[in-house]
């Protein structure tokens, strides 16, 4: 019976204890609670794990028009790259899909052998069997609204085409720049993305379809010596850069690139430049805001549902936060131009968080400055204009979002554009180096698309918990 | 000199009584708490005219309690410009009998050292009001206050306390003493004195 009474009494003190020690844990949490006002987060998108396992079948379309040819013959005191390029290229679409599918375009669109398309870096492969002047008449179509189609059709697949992309004017214009405007809607709609490269390679051959001055036909030019051929990679953004890797590891390229910076270029052209949430994947640290020390008095870093929140007492009046772009954004992408920054405000009296504090949001406006951005970096100012009140508790959630696709790549390929008003002139010039017609025009036509099914992403969502002192 | 201080001293307290007792009742209401009403003094007025009550509403704080605020920095400001202005006119009062002024050709000196004193009681009083009102000051509502109302405040004190100082020390001066009495007769007030 006593050792009965003794258990029980024992027992109750071992409840009396952890009641005490359950109060004790739940004034902490419940400290923190009341250090925070109660928000909404908005939802974070999901990020593309980039499973390199799931594998679909490649496409390779090649440009077959006659003067594409050039770029297999060899020619003195030039450095062909066309054929170590595309043996690269060949070698990484193999890599890269389960399948690989190669055709032609231009001036035939038909789908080929492994044995024929070994023959793409020769001129065999260009060889045209119809009369020269229905070969002439195919060459000045490019035909790539065809291709752009099959890829509309198979956009699990990466479709990769081969061309020297001179496009008559007329296929940039109306009804014809619909044809590749519209596939390219539902590429970019179905979170596809473009990439294309350039490539200066020598060239002996024939350029056809070079409008005259006088508007009445066409003119050709053989003294050309160098010219831009172009690979356009449509699929996920992974693979584009799966293919850039292995182009760029090219030894030919990098001996070509070490004398001749502009002897390549590459932008990807995507309607969503956001590779990732930082969020979701816990990316944001200390380090990324820039004028508190993480050794000041009462700094707290810590992630609430993937929410960083960094906690401190300070004086400062306004707070810099920088992230790299290369952590959320697509490489080799366009980038982000403009970015809208949304932040909720609110203010507590009650500076400390042992009590109940009562917070207040905020009506302020104009909260953030002007977005500092970089081809590097992004840097947000915040409360730079604001007065904030001195002895109150702040908290800020700022959620990052982007507004405008940049342009920043794709302005690279200029050096390579020939309008239609200045083929003339450019001729009569006898260029060595031969530039591509209405090149600018189909990569802004692709960049009006992507822009056109641009969606505002969440790129991060930051808050700022701060006792502000005098 | 010490019966001179002695006759002097009512006049002085009656002068600064004036405008003084008004500001030490409108302190009392300022002081206490917002639901409780002054039976001379209502507090409220100040707030409503100096505070910036759409910086409050704009963060959405409890207006009442930055009135509260506002009244106990307001009432702090009127105990620092009491304590200055009773310090410099008393010390007037007292110190004027200690001039030697009472010889022809003095009272240019006894209006000197009286521009001094007041000047430094008017500059005194300008500085509090700087030190209280500033954005950094050490009162939270300090922050409540947008510069026009600022620069209301700072006027108006300076002149409500500047008065108080001018009418303690003409009542409250010595005098008995010529170059006072001469230099008394050469201001405006002087019919009523």
């Amino acid at each position: 019976m006593l050792t009965l009474n003794s258990k029980n009494s024992r027992m109750s003190k071992y409840i009396k204890y952890i009641y005490v020690l359950i109060f004790f844990f739940s004034t902490i949490s419940n400290s923190y609670a009341a250090c925070q006002p109660k928000f909404t987060l908005p939802e974070f998108p999901i990020n593309n794990s980039g499973n390199q396992d799931l594998k679909n079948k490649v496409y390779v379309w090649y440009d077959a028009s006659l003067s594409m040819s050039g770029f297999t013959k060899s020619q003195t005191d030039e450095i062909n790259l066309y054929g170590p390029v595309i043996n690269s290229l060949q070698k990484a679409s193999q890599s890269l899909g389960t399948e690989t599918s190669y055709n032609t375009f231009g001036s035939r669109f038909q789908t080929i052998d492994e044995n024929r398309a070994s023959l793409v870096t020769t001129q065999e492969f260009y060889k045209c069997t119809q009369s020269a002047q229905a070969c002439a008449q195919k060459d000045r179509v490019n035909g790539i609204s065809k291709v752009l189609n099959v890829a509309k059709k198979n956009q699990d697949s990466t479709v990769i085409i081969v061309t020297d992309l001179f496009l008559s004017t007329s296929e940039t214009l109306a009804k014809n720049a619909e044809k590749i405007k519209s596939p390219l809607r539902e590429i970019f709609n179905n979170g596809q993305s473009v990439g294309v490269f350039g490539i200066s390679s020598s060239f002996n051959g024939k350029i056809s379809g070079i409008p005259t001055g006088d508007g009445l036909g066409y003119a050709s030019y053989s003294k050309a010596t160098k010219r831009p051929f172009y690979i356009i990679v449509i699929g996920s953004g992974e693979n584009i850069n799966f293919i850039r890797e292995k182009l760029e590891n090219n030894q030919k390229l990098q001996d070509k690139l070490a004398e001749e910076p502009d002897a390549y270029h590459f932008s990807m052209i995507t309607s969503n430049v956001i590779q990732k949430n930082l969020n979701v994947d816990k990316q944001i640290t200390e380090n990324n805001l820039l004028n508190i020390s993480p050794q000041s008095e009462g700094y707290k870093f810590k992630y609430e549902n993937n929410l960083p929140i960094y906690q401190f007492i300070t004086s400062e009046k306004n707070f810099e936060l920088e992230f790299n772009n290369s952590d959320f954004q697509v490489p080799g992408s366009n980038g982000v131009s403009d970015y809208k920054i949304d932040v909720d405000l609110w203010s507590s009296r009650e500076t400390s968080c042992k009590d109940k504090n009562k917070w207040a949001k905020s009506k302020r406006e104009n909260l953030v400055g002007d977005e500092n951005i970089t081809d590097e970096t992004l840097s947000i100012n915040v409360f730079e204009d604001t007065r904030l009140k001195w002895g109150y508790r702040w908290f800020a959630l700022l959620n990052i979002y982007t507004k405008k696709n940049g342009s920043s790549s794709q302005d690279q390929f200029k050096i390579w554009d020939l309008n239609e008003s200045d083929a003339a002139n450019h001729l009569t010039t006898e260029p060595k180096t031969f530039k591509t017609l209405n090149l600018m025009n189909l990569i802004e036509m692709i960049s009006d698309v992507a822009n056109e099914e641009f969606k505002p992403t969440l790129v991060a969502s930051i808050a700022l918990n701060f006792e502000l002192e005098k | 000199m010490i019966v001179n201080i002695l006759k002097t001293l009512p006049w002085y307290l009656v002068g600064a009584a004036v405008l003084g007792l008004p500001a030490i009742l409108l302190i009392g209401a300022l002081f206490a708490p917002l639901d409780v009403e002054s039976i001379f003094f209502g507090s409220g007025w100040v707030a409503d005219i100096f505070m910036d009550l759409d910086g409050v509403l704009e963060d959405d704080q409890d207006p009442a309690m930055a009135t509260v605020s506002f009244n106990y920095m307001f009432a702090w400001l009127n105990v620092n410009l009491l304590i200055i202005t009773v310090i410099f006119s008393l010390g007037w009062s007292i110190g004027s009998h200690f001039l030697n002024i009472n010889e022809p050709g003095k009272a240019k000196f006894f209006g000197f050292y009286w521009l001094i004193v007041s000047g430094a009681c008017v500059g005194g009083l300008i500085l509090v009001c700087f030190i209280v009102l500033d954005f950094s000051s050490s009162f939270t509502a300090s922050q409540d206050i947008t510069g026009p109302s600022q620069t209301n405040l700072i006027i108006l004190s300076t002149v409500y306390y500047g008065l108080m100082y001018w009418i303690s020390v003409i009542l409250g001066t010595a005098r008995q003493a010529r170059s006072a009495v001469l230099f008394a007769n050469k201001l405006p007030a002087r019919n009523f004195l």
